[in-house]
C-alpha cells in the first residue's frame, strides 16, 4: 500500500517504538499484584462452589428488577425509536425533521451507558427508575439509527410504485416501506432485549438497581461464592436471550 | 379483416391537430443535478387507445420521460398534460400535471397505471394486497391499513387476477411467484387504479423472450379492453393510452402501434414501426448491422400493419389467445 520502502520501514519503526515507550509508562505495583493474585483466585474458586441460597432473597429480587426494568426499557425504547428512525431516513423525511431526529440519535449514542446511568441516578435517585431510563435512552440511539439506515436502503422501486398509484405519506409508510423493514426491526429488537439485559446488570453497579446491585452488594461484602452464584445466573439467562432470539429471528426470514 | 380505414390510420400515427389526446408532453426538459440533459425538449402527444413504443439506448432519457409524467422525477422545465379523452373536445376536462401541488398530483397519479422493469411488487405482501395497493389513492389511510378495502375494489382486483391468469395465486406471497407471474401482478396492480394512463419502463427486461411475449401481447389486450369496459355508448373503445419504455426492438416492432426513438434526449423518431429501417435505427442507435433485426420483424409494411390494423379491432397481436392459453403457459 506504501509504495516507499524507507517510508514504509519508518512507520512500522515509529509505531513500534510509540508502543514500547507507552507500555513502559504503564506503572505496576507488582507487591499489589502479587496480593490480588490471591484474591482473584478465590474469587475463582467461589465458582467452584457457587452459593445460590443464602443470598437468594436478594437475588431473586434483583434478577426480577433487571427482567423488569429490561422489558419495560426496551420497549419504551422501541417505541419512542421507530417514530424517530423514520424521521432520520433521509428518503422519507424532510430535511428539518431528518437533522433533528439525526440529532437525538446521536447524542444517545455519545454518552456511554454507564455515564448516562450516573446521570440519571443523581437525577432519579438509586433505583431501578434510573436503570429504566438509562436503558430506553440507550436503546433510541441504536435502534433508531439501525432503523433509519434500513429504510434508507429499503428497494426504492417497491416504494416508487406504491407512490405512483397515488398513495399519501401513511399508506406509503404501510405499504411501501413497512413490508420491506419489519423483519429487521423485530430482529433489531429482539437483539437489543439481549444487550439491554447485559447492560442492566452493569449499570446496576453504579447504583442503577438490579442484579447488578445485588452483585456489587456481594462484592462489597467479599461473599465471592454469592457473586459467583449471580454470575451464573447472568450468564445463564443471557444465553436463554441469545438463544431463543437467534431462533426467532431466524423463523422471521 | 383488415379494413382500409384503420389500416391507413396504422400509417398516420402521429395525431394531427384535431386529435383527441390522452396525454401531451411540452417542451419538456429535464436536467439532473449532475448536470447532463436527460430530456432535452420533448413535445409529445399520445392519443386515447395507442400503444406507444419508446426506444433508444441506455441513457436516451426513456426512464426519466415516463418518469416525468407522474413526476417520480420532477421536470427541470416543460409541462405535462393528462387529457380527458373525451373524444373531439380534449381541452375542458385536461390537468396540468406538472402545475399540481401534493395533493392535486396524488390525486392524478391514480389516472395513471405504472408498470416496473423489476416488477416492484411488495415482496413480503400477497399478491392481493399487491394488487388492491393499486387502490390506495382511493381508500382513506385507516382502510388500508386494516385491509379493509371496499367490496368492490376487492371483486375488482379477483376479477383483473382472473384476467391475468393468477385467480389461484391471489393468497401467495409475491416474492413466490415467476418472473412472469409477478410482471402480471404487477400489470393487474396498474389497472386496478381504472387508469387513462399506462406508464410501462421496461417490462419485459427480465423475462424470457416467450414470456416477453405474453407479457407484450396481454399488455395490448387490456389496453384495448379497458375501453371497452369504460364506455358503453356505441362506437365506443377508445382504449387506454400507453407508453412502454422497451429496448427489444423485434418486439416494439411486432406489438407497437406507433415507435417514438430517443436519442440523447432528443425525439429522433416518431412514425409507424414498419418505418423502421436500418438507416432510422442507425439514427437513434448509432452505426450497427441492422439489417437481421429488421428481418427478423417479417415483412415491414405488411405484418405490422395487419398487426396495427386487428389492434383497433381489439385483436392485438398475430394469434390472439384465449385466458384459458395464457394461464395455461405459465
Amino acid at each position: 500500500m506504501i509504495s516507499d520502502r524507507r517510508l514504509r520501514w519508518l512507520l512500522i519503526l515509529a509505531a513500534l517504538s510509540y508502543g514500547l515507550i507507552a507500555l513502559a509508562s504503564i506503572e505496576v505495583n507488582w507487591a499489589r499484584a502479587a496480593d490480588g493474585w490471591e484474591r482473584g483466585l478465590r474469587f475463582i474458586g467461589g465458582f467452584a462452589s457457587p452459593d445460590f441460597s443464602s443470598r437468594w432473597r436478594d437475588i431473586s429480587t434483583g434478577l426480577v428488577e433487571s427482567l423488569t426494568m429490561t422489558f419495560t426499557a426496551t420497549v419504551a425504547g422501541i417505541l419512542i425509536s421507530v417514530p424517530i428512525g423514520i424521521g432520520a431516513a433521509r428518503n422519507l423525511s424532510p430535511l428539518p425533521i431528518y437533522l433533528g431526529c439525526r440529532a437525538v440519535i446521536a447524542l444517545s449514542r455519545s454518552l456511554q451507558e454507564i455515564i448516562v446511568a450516573i446521570l440519571f441516578v443523581a437525577m432519579v435517585g438509586f433505583g431501578p427508575l434510573a436503570g429504566f431510563l438509562t436503558l430506553a435512552f440507550a436503546t433510541i440511539g441504536f435502534l433508531a439509527k439501525l432503523l433509519a439506515e434500513d429504510i434508507e436502503e429499503i428497494d426504492e422501486a417497491q416504494a416508487d410504485a406504491v407512490r405512483a398509484t397515488g398513495a399519501s405519506w401513511w399508506q406509503l409508510l404501510d405499504y411501501g416501506v413497512k413490508p420491506q423493514v419489519m423483519p429487521r426491526l423485530i430482529g433489531l429488537s429482539l437483539y437489543r432485549l439481549d444487550i439491554n439485559f447485559r447492560e442492566s446488570s452493569v449499570i446496576g453497579i453504579v447504583g442503577a438497581g438490579g442484579i447488578g446491585a445485588t452483585l456489587n452488594t456481594a462484592l462489597d461484602r467479599y461473599e465471592y461464592d454469592s457473586a459467583a452464584a449471580i454470575l451464573l445466573l447472568i450468564i445463564l439467562i443471557v444465553l436463554a436471550t441469545e438463544y431463543s432470539s437467534s431462533w426467532i429471528r431466524r423463523r422471521l426470514q | 379483416m383488415v379494413c382500409p380505414t384503420t389500416a391507413s390510420s396504422a400509417e398516420r400515427v402521429r395525431p394531427d391537430a384535431s386529435t383527441p389526446l390522452a396525454l401531451r408532453l411540452v417542451r419538456l426538459s429535464k436536467r439532473y443535478p449532475a448536470g447532463d440533459r436527460a430530456l432535452n425538449d420533448v413535445s409529445l402527444g399520445v392519443p386515447p387507445g395507442q400503444v406507444l413504443g419508446l426506444i433508444g439506448p441506455s441513457g436516451a432519457g426513456k426512464s426519466t420521460l415516463i418518469r416525468c409524467v407522474n413526476r417520480l422525477v420532477e421536470p427541470t422545465s416543460g409541462q405535462v398534460f393528462l387529457g380527458a379523452g373525451i373524444a373531439g373536445n380534449p381541452a375542458p376536462g385536461e390537468i396540468e400535471l406538472t402545475a399540481l401541488g401534493r395533493r392535486g398530483l396524488r390525486r392524478a397519479r391514480r389516472r395513471i397505471g405504472m408498470i416496473f422493469q423489476e416488477y416492484a411488487l411488495v415482496e413480503r405482501l400477497t399478491v392481493m394486497e399487491n394488487v388492491l395497493s393499486g387502490r390506495l389513492g382511493y381508500v382513506p389511510f385507516w382502510r388500508s391499513w386494516l385491509r379493509r378495502f371496499p367490496a368492490a375494489d376487492i371483486a375488482n382486483a379477483y376479477r383483473l387476477l382472473d384476467r391475468v391468469g393468477l385467480a389461484e395465486q391471489a393468497d401467495k406471497r409475491a416474492d413466490a411467484l415467476s418472473g412472469g407471474q409477478r410482471q402480471r401482478v404487477g400489470i393487474a396492480r396498474a389497472l386496478a387504479q381504472e387508469p387513462d394512463l399506462l406508464l410501462v419502463d421496461e417490462p419485459t427486461a427480465s423475462l424470457d423472450p416467450k414470456t416477453s411475449r405474453q407479457i407484450m401481447r396481454l399488455l395490448r389486450e387490456v389496453c384495448a379492453e379497458a375501453g371497452r369496459a369504460d364506455d358503453s355508448g356505441p362506437g365506443s373503445g377508445r382504449g387506454l393510452a400507453a407508453i412502454v419504455n422497451i429496448h427489444d426492438v423485434a418486439l416494439a416492432q411486432q406489438f407497437m402501434m406507433r415507435i417514438v426513438g430517443l436519442r440523447a434526449g432528443r425525439i429522433v423518431y416518431d412514425g409507424p414501426p414498419q418505418g423502421l429501417s436500418p438507416e432510422v435505427l442507425t439514427q437513434i442507435y448509432g452505426e450497427e448491422d441492422w439489417e437481421s433485426t429488421t428481418a427478423d420483424a417479417g415483412h415491414p409494411g405488411v405484418a405490422p400493419t395487419r398487426q396495427a390494423a386487428g389492434a383497433t379491432q381489439h385483436h392485438p397481436g398475430p394469434e390472439p389467445p384465449t385466458d384459458q392459453s395464457m394461464a395455461g403457459a405459465l
